[in-house]
């Protein structure tokens, strides 16, 4: 049976032959091994996740000093805290922090690829990394941000960070109101991933 | 232009639809990771590969898949830097991390 949604799966298979094969050749030729890149990613996927920004965000509430620190040298801040180590090329050198305020939102954005702050953050949901989304957020953010669900006052300003291989943004959004007594487990419950992007304010998770 | 629909519902989505994009996301790193190009080459090559992309004319070019852009950047990196002729992995020749040898 043919139709027209043959092709898509067709590159699908296509596409999953090439990585399969590019490191099947790899191994064969003794450049990695067979558990190379089982090994690399079960580091990243323990280690570079949201938990980092988490813990960062959530200082930068609680101490001051440090919240005014971590906009400044944003690397040398983070070294403050004691979280795992980067690895070269995901490493958190290029790691800039912004950080939302009564009457300033921040949005970050990639308009060209996905110069996400791994470190901090762990890997982008998949949709960060849609052309709609990236142009549009670049173009009308009011209006992208009000679509998914951020209304922001009309005085508000909107900041827009494109990251890229020089500058990984992340953003430190505001405390919610009535989290004075909270530990510091239950507020970094209230920090989602999302709203280290800027695309949610800080809150339970929904 | 409407934004996909799981940006509105889809909180924590999940980073990969199919292990095979996981695979082409951990074979990038790790051979960036084993020194045979640093990382900023596979982006100046993912950069390019979704420029072409962006600047071909719809009817022109396949729909929106970001992990096809990623394994021909993959493939394009790994062909520049000559990493299928680099030596066997024997000694521990690669140094992951030589900025780290200081002796303090």
């Amino acid at each position: 049976m043919s139709d027209q949604f043959a092709y898509p799966s067709d590159r699908e298979a296509s596409s999953a032959a090439k990585v399969a094969a590019l490191e099947a050749l790899l191994v064969e030729k003794g450049i990695i091994t067979g558990q190379t890149v089982d090994k690399v990613l079960a580091y990243f996927e323990s280690e570079m996740t949201p938990l980092n920004g988490k813990k960062i965000v959530v200082k930068a509430w609680n101490d001051p000093e440090f919240a005014a620190r971590i906009v400044v040298d944003t690397p040398a801040a983070v070294a403050e805290l004691d979280l795992p180590e980067g690895m070269a090329g995901a490493e958190g050198e290029h790691l800039q922090a912004v950080a939302n305020a009564p009457g300033v939102h921040n949005l970050v954005i990639c308009t060209l690829c996905s110069c996400f702050p791994w470190p901090v953050l762990g890997l982008p949901p998949y949709w960060y990394k849609d052309p709609v989304f990236r142009a549009r957020a670049a173009r009308e953010p009011r209006k992208v941000l009000g679509e998914i669900g951020v209304e922001l006052p009309a005085d508000t300003e909107i900041k827009v960070w494109d990251s890229s291989g020089h500058s990984r943004w992340f953003v430190i959004p505001e405390r919610p109101a009535g989290t004075e007594d909270f530990t510091d487990e239950m507020l970094m419950d209230l920090v989602t991933t999302e709203s280290m992007m800027g695309v949610a304010l800080a809150g339970p998770a929904s | 232009m409407m934004l996909h629909e799981t940006c509105t519902t889809d909180q924590a989505a999940p980073q990969f639809d199919h292990e095979w994009q996981r695979r082409a996301f951990g074979l990038a790193l790790a051979l960036s990771e084993f020194g045979h190009y640093d990382w900023s080459d596979f982006q100046q090559s993912l950069i390019t590969t979704i420029g072409d992309w962006e600047n071909t004319a719809p009817s022109e070019r396949d729909q929106w898949e970001y992990y096809d852009h990623w394994i021909s950047a993959l493939e394009k990196v790994v062909d520049d830097h000559e990493v299928l002729n680099a030596p066997p992995l024997d000694d521990g020749g690669h140094a992951v991390h030589p900025e780290d040898d200081h002796d303090h």
